[in-house]
């Protein structure tokens, strides 16, 4: 079974320490708009939500693409991209509803987030536990008892 | 099965023979197109010609790539004529039987006939020939008539090319079918600030010259030009269909059910040749867009390997870019919602525009320039027709849109 980067919004404080690793590995640049991870802020409510790649099996960006860069890898699930074939048209972006399609102005083209290859900077600076790396089955079942619990006490 | 027939080599016919060749790696498919020439993004060839693409870059596929896949290439053969009874296709070089076919035929740009429009100096930007034509003869003032995307790139990539460059529209706003009257006046005033001349209302009478283009007149006055650019339509190429005794819908493309078959056994269609529904409307459209012929090439190779896939309709999204200012129309335009109505929430500050029309509660279309972030939100919500009324109860429910958190980026758009 493959790992997923798995978002608990509950524990993100939005401190952006995920997007400045991710865009430090990625682009060398210490800029958070380079980050194929987002802190998506909703600021009345404390609410953080991050917000990435979420690998999706038929993804809305492939169908989009005007190049047929974006393509899914059999092997790793991943949504992987031939960038050499990109030409930066951002119809991808328009069509990801999670708003995981980065644009990096350094190079014109658009990514998505590639786990880093197994190992996920981003996880890696999470103070809080807010992304965890592993298999899904576990996580959703935590999901699922906390969300049943919120609902009998409410 | 014995083989599997695709005619065309388009967005529609090579999402086809990929979707084949995953599902099954043995069946024979037989390719048969006008070009020789592999896979090109045809969405792409504005970008090349204003030289920010280059002519290798446009190549999706390479021919090796057809060898890998096993499939036999048939290029440079035009399609003479279906023999469903037999099945038999007749093309300009050879007879084949099929046993399953696949029509993928797409469009071709339309020149009106008028007098003029053979002369040396009318293009057309459909194909890779095409482009090749058009640089080869340098063009230096060009007309562009018709102001869809295609017109509109174009005439930025010419400008950009340092050609001077007008436009005409025969209707009264340029993008007609893709924008309303207040994005398509905003984008007509970047044009114009960038020297395209956009004349609307006006309408293209004869084209003039020696040997090659020297003016155009119009009803209203006399431009001179060099090159005349038709991007003024297209039309389906259904006509060997058409005479194969395939029925033709009534907006000129080959009628096909949600399984893209057409009325002949064993024959499906899909791409620009094809009338398919809206997913919105539910009306009969013509989609030719890129993302929806590839969507119908997968679901017509799925239901031609005997599986029951359904398609669940044509969703417009067009992203433009007009010198530097993303430009981005998904869904319907109140032109086409006009019927019974829509309401209209509008945003403007800083750079950025914003449209969002509703009807019946739900989203029927959005159209934006400048703004990147957010509209993939919005178009996953209209494409999964949530109610307005849903969108706003889970925005305003901490607790609701902690769990939904893809509503959030929508917000800015939805919020009254």
């Amino acid at each position: 079974m493959n790992r997923q980067l798995i978002i608990d919004a509950d524990k993100c404080t939005g401190c952006g320490l995920c997007q400045l690793a991710c865009a430090i590995k990625k682009t060398g640049q210490c800029e958070p708009s380079l980050a194929r991870i987002k802190i998506w802020r909703e600021d009345q409510w404390g609410l953080f939500v991050p917000m990435t790649c979420l690998q999706c099996t038929d993804p809305p960006c492939a169908s989009a693409c005007l190049m047929n860069v974006i393509s899914k890898d059999e092997d790793s699930g991943l949504t992987i991209r031939r960038l050499e074939g990109c030409i930066g048209c951002r119809a991808c972006q328009a069509a990801c509803p999670f708003e995981a399609c980065n644009y990096n102005y350094l190079l014109d083209v658009v990514v998505n987030c590639d786990h880093c290859g197994g190992d996920p900077e981003c996880v890696k600076f999470c103070p809080y536990g807010a992304l965890q790396y592993s298999e899904t089955s576990e996580v959703v079942d935590r999901g699922r008892t906390a969300e049943a619990l919120r609902r009998i006490n409410a | 099965m014995k083989n599997i027939v695709i005619i065309g080599n388009g967005a529609a016919g090579n999402s086809a023979a990929d979707t084949i060749r995953q599902h099954d790696p043995h069946i024979p498919i037989i390719m048969i197109a006008r070009e020789e020439l592999p896979e090109y993004s045809a969405c792409a060839l504005p970008d090349c010609l204003a030289g920010w693409v280059t002519r290798d870059k446009l190549f999706i596929k390479k021919t090796e790539d057809y060898l890998r896949m096993g499939i036999q290439m048939r290029w440079g053969q035009e399609l003479i004529r279906i023999d469903a009874d037999q099945r038999i296709l007749i093309t300009s070089q050879e007879t084949m039987a099929y046993d399953r076919l696949i029509l993928a035929t797409g469009s071709r740009a339309v020149i009106p006939s008028i007098p003029g429009a053979d002369l040396y100096g009318n293009f057309v930007v459909k194909t890779v020939a095409d482009i090749d034509a058009i640089r080869t003869h340098q063009p230096r003032e060009v007309l562009v008539v018709g102001s869809g995307n295609i017109g509109v790139e174009v005439a930025e990539a010419l400008q950009v090319r340092g050609c001077q460059v007008t436009m005409v529209e025969l209707r009264e706003r340029i993008l007609p079918r893709i924008f309303d009257e207040e994005p398509a006046c905003r984008i007509q005033q970047i044009l114009a600030d960038h020297g395209i001349k956009v004349l609307t209302g006006e309408k293209v009478l004869a084209i003039k010259g020696g040997h090659g283009v020297e003016e155009a007149a119009t009803d209203k006055r006399t431009i001179k030009c060099d090159t005349v650019i038709w991007a003024a339509g297209v039309k389906q190429n259904v006509e060997q269909a058409q005479a194969a005794g395939i029925k033709i819908g009534k907006l000129g493309g080959i009628q096909v059910d949600a399984y893209m078959r057409t009325n002949l056994t064993d024959v499906y269609a899909c791409g620009d040749c094809i009338e398919s529904v809206d997913l919105l409307t539910g009306y009969p459209s013509l989609s030719l867009l890129w993302p929806n012929a590839k969507k119908q090439g997968q679901v017509a190779a799925l239901n031609c390997l005997g599986q029951d896939i359904h398609y669940a309709g044509a969703v417009s999204l067009v992203v433009e870019d007009i010198y530097g200012v993303t430009a981005v129309s998904m869904g319907i335009t109140a032109d086409a919602l006009a019927d019974r109505g829509c309401e209209v929430l509008e945003g403007d500050y800083s750079g950025q525009y914003w449209r969002l029309l509703v009807q019946d509660d739900r989203i029927m279309g959005m159209q934006s320039l400048g703004i990147t972030v957010g509209l993939g939100a919005i178009m996953g919500l209209m494409k999964n027709r949530i109610p307005m009324g849903e969108i706003q109860q889970v925005l305003a429910d901490s607790s609701l849109a902690r769990r939904a958190a893809w509503y959030l980026p929508a917000r800015r758009f939805v919020e009254i």
